[in-house]
């Protein structure tokens, strides 16, 4: 137990501190795991959620062919003209955008899409780009909240618990709704009614045409069969026990096969390789080796002494156990990556499950953690790979955001928004 | 071979405190498309020409890394375009001057030289590796009449 709780305690340290790339780490911490002979290759295998793995790279493969359709750049252009480029609704519309493609796409993929757009459009009115940034933050945190696949601590838990794409529908979209609401309205307070552009500068912007950004509308129509069977494969397939590691792999061949039919071999090859290049590996691999690192401490027992300590302080009170990790959860996740607590706390509240009255008594349990680690990664700059990202955008546009500068609003407002999040808790989960 | 055999060394030179439109003069009047900005002592500050104009006319969400890849939808946005280039001609080159040229070293094999000409375009500037000094510049032009110099020499 002594070498799987060193292991994990530096990996951890090594990922928090970002020392060592996050993919090293836990390989390193994987392997050692092994050769240490704390677990032997079958635990290796059993501990790996190769749902996790599948349902990533699938949808990764599904968006890396999709946006080359122009597709997401389309919405993004089709939106600003369609609030006039009046810039106080064009900053409420882009979030909304962020959101919505956020609950379908993993949030750093949307930053990535969405970004370079608001940058042009900020730069075509005249106007600072930092509200814009800071609410796309914002709202690719509370989109990717929404739904089964919008985030990865989302596709981890609802793996684990086997929760489907529907229950998240059901359970944690309507407040991940209502939280952004509530901050599209601050944000409109704050920075909205206060914005101008010059008529001419609206007027050029109402010359674009978003369907121009369309490049490829054979891929558009072929992505968008995808995603739709790929969606509906995740609502219809949970009764039927189609994984959606599974729906998501199978829709990335599918739509593989329709992108490249009847192309020479060669093109073939080139097209899927491309495809896959595209797939962040390093994310895929600090995965495998997390799970392996959550499988040794599992293991050893260490995981059920925490949860023995845990339920010392909670005891049989759901409501309190599930309020602790909604807040401990946003906290922690507004300064550390949410994935590894995330993997850590799945075989944690596991282990505590029989203690506080089984699988079904424990269902809050799930939503108020997923609730916790995503909507926390808006409590700082560092808090999730999509605000990183924003960033470097942003930095790289001449525009820097600063850490304290973003956290004087970001952190009060991470924790209004777990506050909404406890209440709606305590009204409808427990 | 080395490079500095096949470089050219007496080169239209800006300083970094020129005007872009006083550059872009020198530039037509010389017909180059490109020059290096060199300080008072001789060193290499950056490389200037017509698309390094072109790089700053354009939004920057399209010149930065992981941007914008096409911009066929931005109708409407000539006149915009027309104005950058307007307010750009009154800064001074260094604000509009790639400040990390590829570079070639004096002794780099000519292949190499070759190489990276094919890559990143003509002119390279040659410059010495320790202190940055300025040497001269590789063209397509140069590599080429130097090669031609060999073989006519050989046979």
């Amino acid at each position: 137990m002594i070498v799987a709780t060193v292991i994990l305690v530096a990996a951890y340290f090594f990922i928090i501190t970002e020392k060592i790339n996050r993919a090293i780490v836990s390989l390193l911490g994987a392997g050692l795991l092994v050769l240490l002979g704390v677990l032997n290759f079958e635990l290796v295998v059993q501990g790996i959620d190769f749902n996790t793995i599948f349902l990533l790279t699938g949808m990764m493969v599904i968006v890396a062919i999709t946006k080359e359709s122009g597709v997401f750049q389309f919405v993004a252009i089709y939106t600003a003209k369609l609030v006039k480029a009046n810039p106080r609704l064009l900053l409420i519309a882009l979030a909304v955008v962020t959101a919505l493609f956020s609950a379908l796409l993993d949030n750093v993929t949307t930053v990535l899409l969405v970004v370079p757009v608001t940058l042009l459009l900020t730069d075509q009115l005249k106007l600072r780009a930092y509200p814009f940034l800071f609410s796309q933050i914002f709202a690719s945190n509370i989109g990717g909240t929404a739904t089964l696949i919008g985030d990865p601590p989302n596709i981890l838990i609802g793996s684990a618990v086997g929760l489907s794409f529907m229950d998240f529908v059901e359970w944690v979209s309507p407040i991940a709704i209502l939280v952004l609401v509530v901050c599209l309205f601050i944000f409109d307070f704050i920075w909205g009614r206060k914005m101008t552009a010059a008529e001419e500068d609206k007027q050029a912007m109402m010359q674009y045409n978003a369907f121009e950004a369309i490049e490829d509308k054979v891929l558009l129509t072929k992505s968008l069969i995808t995603l739709a069977l790929v969606l509906f494969g995740f609502i219809y397939g949970h009764g039927q026990g189609w994984e959606p590691g599974t729906i998501a792999l199978t829709g990335a061949a599918f739509l593989l096969l329709l992108h490249t039919l009847g192309g020479k071999p060669e093109e073939q090859s080139h097209a899927v390789h491309s495809a896959f290049n595209q797939v962040e590996w390093e994310t895929i691999f600090f995965f495998l080796g997390l799970f392996v690192l959550v499988s040794g401490v599992e293991h050893t027992g260490l995981l059920k002494i925490i949860a023995g300590k845990l339920l010392g302080i909670t005891g049989t009170n759901v409501e309190l156990a599930g309020m602790i990790v909604l807040y401990a959860s946003a906290v922690l996740s507004s300064i550390v990556d949410n994935i590894p607590f995330v993997a850590t706390m799945i075989p944690l509240l596991k282990a505590m499950q029989t203690d506080l009255g089984g699988p079904q008594a424990i269902e809050p349990l799930w939503w108020c953690l997923s609730l916790g680690a995503c909507l926390g990664g808006n409590g700082t700059l560092i808090g999730a790979s999509a605000n990183v990202m924003v960033a470097s955008f942003s930095e790289r546009a001449g525009q820097r955001i600063s850490f304290m500068q973003f956290l004087k609003l970001s952190f009060p407002l991470m924790m209004l928004t777990t506050v909404i999040s406890s209440l709606f808790a305590y009204i409808v989960y427990f | 071979m080395p490079c500095k055999d096949a470089m050219i060394d007496k080169v239209i030179s800006l300083t970094p405190d020129l005007t872009i439109e006083e550059a872009l003069a020198i530039l037509e009047a010389e017909r180059i498309r490109t020059a290096p900005v060199l300080s008072k002592d001789n060193t290499l500050l950056g490389m200037f020409g017509f698309m390094s104009v072109m790089k700053k006319v354009l939004p920057v969400s399209v010149t930065m890394a992981d941007g914008l890849e096409h911009l066929d939808f931005a109708r409407g946005a000539k006149p915009d375009i027309a104005n950058r280039l307007k307010d750009l001609k009154a800064k001074t080159v260094d604000c509009a001057m790639d400040e990390k040229p590829i570079v070639l070293s004096p002794d780099l094999s000519v292949w190499e030289g070759i190489l990276k000409l094919t890559k990143h375009g003509s002119p390279l500037p040659v410059v010495e590796s320790q202190t940055n000094t300025f040497l001269g510049i590789l063209t397509e032009q140069s590599a080429i009449t130097e090669l031609e110099q060999i073989t006519s020499g050989s046979s």
